[in-house]
């Protein structure tokens, strides 16, 4: 079998899916058009460009250049990386709830960024750097917990959800050892929100995103190959263990790197993949397709965060939390329905 | 499509007015010698935990945006344009208090500003307290107005805390007023009550941080301070004296209820203004372990309504002490 058969599409379904990409690429603009305009000062939508391409009121460049744009570009790319973290991982255990959230990744990279934070720095390099350690530290301890009785079934999801368990206990311990305005500090941070997110994280984020995209469109028909099992992707070429390191480097990378900017935002790396799936209709994992759909979840949560009770604004995380909530009811009821 | 003009001028108000305003404010002085402060644009720098700010010397539209804040802006005969969102609090505060937020703008919830609706709010001069404000919020803050915030050693220290916020706010001769004040009368009351002071042992506690816990006010606490270091009463032997982490409080397991109240005579907590208790104190005080103490057999536990976060609200507490404590007890 070639790598071609397992990822080409008949004619009818490429047509569909070329639908879908415009309509989800509309969807994506008109909320980031949403989110330059809609605010407690709200923006007409000529006054936006105009102040996007650098005239108009300096105020109104202020808010839509300096606060909202930010805003909606980190969570737009934020809400792409977590989808592709969550897909890397979900192919790698082979388990929709083989998420990074549900795997004690998340809670990992909050347990790093959190050490730093209590050990006195909120640089973003200092960030960063606590996030990713952490997360890679809780992967590879997931994995060697496992390693000894494999990690098929569910085991991998029970260990994962022992150690987030574990983890969130550590972390509370963090908190309430730390000196009160750090853990006040870490308190916020740890909801997830992307109110007042700093325009600082650009450049590594839009980074973030761009290489690990990269890394994995190349690695992506050897991914489709895995997901057809361990032995028929063997025989063809593969060779697992090597990629299932690079992928889950890869997808704790891209996790730690939002968790450090914007603290934690759960279910979107557990239900973008699955709904992309879905809603594509494809095969193997589709990425590009889960990443727009990331965006999308983010940027509409995020939406919903600012303006829902406004002028009291939600954390995003807290919206996602509630709106992964749905997503896990519907995709239990759907296992059930298919039981009976 | 143009927008229309109502658009563009409720977009000047909400936006481009206080950025006016701000480089108003900042703006170098060209007659410092008017008596006319904001009006005029007279300016003052004041230092803040963030460094020095350039803020108007009599401001007219304060934002407070910190959870303590606008009750300490509030005893300086100030009024404020914005504060946070009280509602899930708002059975705590007096009328007074309730009357005096009623007309300020609503800019977020505790701990997630909506900078917009605070720029919409058009201040001049934005103040918190480093509590809540970390430096990342004070540079956008800074954006919408000059931007105070203020820290003192630790989360019960009102009294430099205030200090700070009557120095930026060009609020300093009512802050001293209300600092005499306090002085005469926390005096008069140790001195007419002294028999009963000296005579009982005190604790102030209340809810915990979680099911199950309890909190006592540490002295570096706001109540804790005025109780134990300007009241002088003598706490219990088994209350924490402090804690590094800053808190003011600490929250223990209701199980050491007995150990930290041994030996307290008279037991003080919170309620609220129509005598009621919070759930979380309730149940503190319903528990069985509690109600195996000596000051719940003995009915010496006593609720005060007076959030102590300023010299006016710490004398309120003093009159409440007196009213509802020191007196019956006198008798």
């Amino acid at each position: 079998m070639s790598t071609a058969s397992v990822v080409a599409v008949p004619f009818a379904t490429g047509r569909r899916r070329r639908i879908i990409w415009i309509s989800s690429a509309l969807v994506l603009v008109g909320l980031a058009i949403a989110g330059l305009s809609l605010g407690d000062a709200a923006i007409p939508v000529p006054d936006v460009f105009a102040a996007l391409f650098g005239r108009g009121e300096s105020g109104t460049r202020l808010v839509v250049v300096g606060w909202r744009l930010p805003r909606v570009v980190l969570g737009a790319a934020i809400g792409a990386m977590l989808a592709l973290s969550g897909a890397l991982f979900q192919v790698i255990t082979r388990n929709p709830l083989g998420s990074p959230d549900i795997l004690g990744f998340s809670a990992g990279a909050y347990t790093g960024a959190l050490l730093v934070i209590v050990g006195g720095s909120v640089s973003t390099a200092a960030l960063t750097a606590g996030a990713v350690g952490g997360g890679i530290a809780a992967a590879a301890l997931v994995f060697v917990l496992v390693a000894r009785r494999g990690a098929g079934g569910t085991r991998l999801i029970i260990v994962g959800i022992a150690l987030t368990a574990m983890l969130g206990a550590v972390n509370t311990m963090i908190e309430l050892a730390a000196d009160d305005v750090v853990a006040h500090t870490a308190a916020i941070w740890g909801a997830g929100s992307l109110n007042g997110i700093d325009g600082r994280w650009i450049p590594l984020i839009l980074g973030a995103l761009a290489l690990g995209g990269l890394a994995i469109a190349v690695m992506a028909p050897a991914l489709a190959l895995y997901e057809l099992g361990e032995d028929r992707a063997t025989s063809l070429g593969v060779r697992p263990v090597r990629l299932r390191i690079s992928a889950m480097l890869i997808g704790v990378v891209l996790l730690a790197v939002t968790i450090a900017a914007a603290g934690p935002i759960a279910f979107v790396a557990l239900a973008a993949p699955q709904i992309a799936r879905r809603v594509w209709r494809s095969g193997p994992m589709p990425f590009a397709a889960s990443a727009m759909t990331g965006a999308v979840l983010l940027l509409f949560s995020d939406l919903l965060a600012a303006r829902l009770f406004a002028p009291t604004m939600l954390p995003t995380g807290l919206v996602t939390i509630g709106i992964g909530g749905l997503y896990l009811a519907w995709m239990l009821s759907g296992a059930n329905r298919r039981r009976r | 499509m143009r927008p229309s003009p109502r658009l563009r001028a409720a977009l000047a108000a909400a936006v481009i007015v206080p950025l006016v305003l701000t480089a108003t404010a900042c703006a170098p002085d060209a007659d410092s010698s008017s008596d006319d402060g904001a009006a005029s644009g007279d300016t003052v720098v004041v230092d803040s935990v963030y460094g020095e700010v350039t803020v108007p010397a009599a401001p007219e539209r304060v934002a407070a945006i910190s959870y303590d804040t606008p009750w300490q802006v509030m005893s300086l005969d100030l009024p404020v344009v914005a504060a946070i969102d009280y509602t899930q609090w708002i059975d705590g505060y007096t009328e007074d208090q309730q009357a005096y937020i009623a007309d300020a703008a609503k800019v977020g919830s505790y701990g997630e500003v909506n900078f917009e609706a605070l720029a919409g709010a058009a201040p001049d001069v934005i103040v918190g307290d480093a509590y809540e404000v970390d430096e990342a919020t004070f540079t956008r803050l800074s954006e919408i107005a000059p931007t105070v915030i203020v820290g003192g050693d630790e989360r019960g220290d009102w009294q430099s805390i205030t200090e700070d916020l009557a120095t930026a706010l060009g609020a300093h001769d009512t802050w001293e007023e209300a600092k005499a004040s306090y002085e005469a009368r926390r005096d008069e009351v140790k001195e007419q009550y002294a028999d009963v002071i000296a005579a009982n042992t005190w604790a102030n506690f209340s809810l915990g941080n979680e099911v199950g816990q309890f909190s006592i006010q540490l002295p570096s606490g706001s109540t804790g301070n005025l109780v134990v270091n300007e009241m002088g009463l003598t706490y219990g032997d088994g209350i924490p004296q402090d804690t590094d982490d800053g808190a003011g409080y600490v929250s223990l397991p209701l199980e050491q209820i007995g150990t930290v109240l041994d030996g307290v005579t008279v037991g003080l907590t919170y309620e609220n203004p129509d005598g009621s208790k919070m759930p979380g104190i309730q149940d503190v005080i319903d528990s069985s372990l509690f109600q195996q103490l000596e000051i719940a057999k003995t009915d010496r536990v006593y609720g005060l309504v007076s959030n102590v976060t300023d010299y006016r609200t710490a004398e309120e507490w003093i009159d409440e002490l007196v009213a509802k404590v020191l007196e019956p007890l006198s008798q």
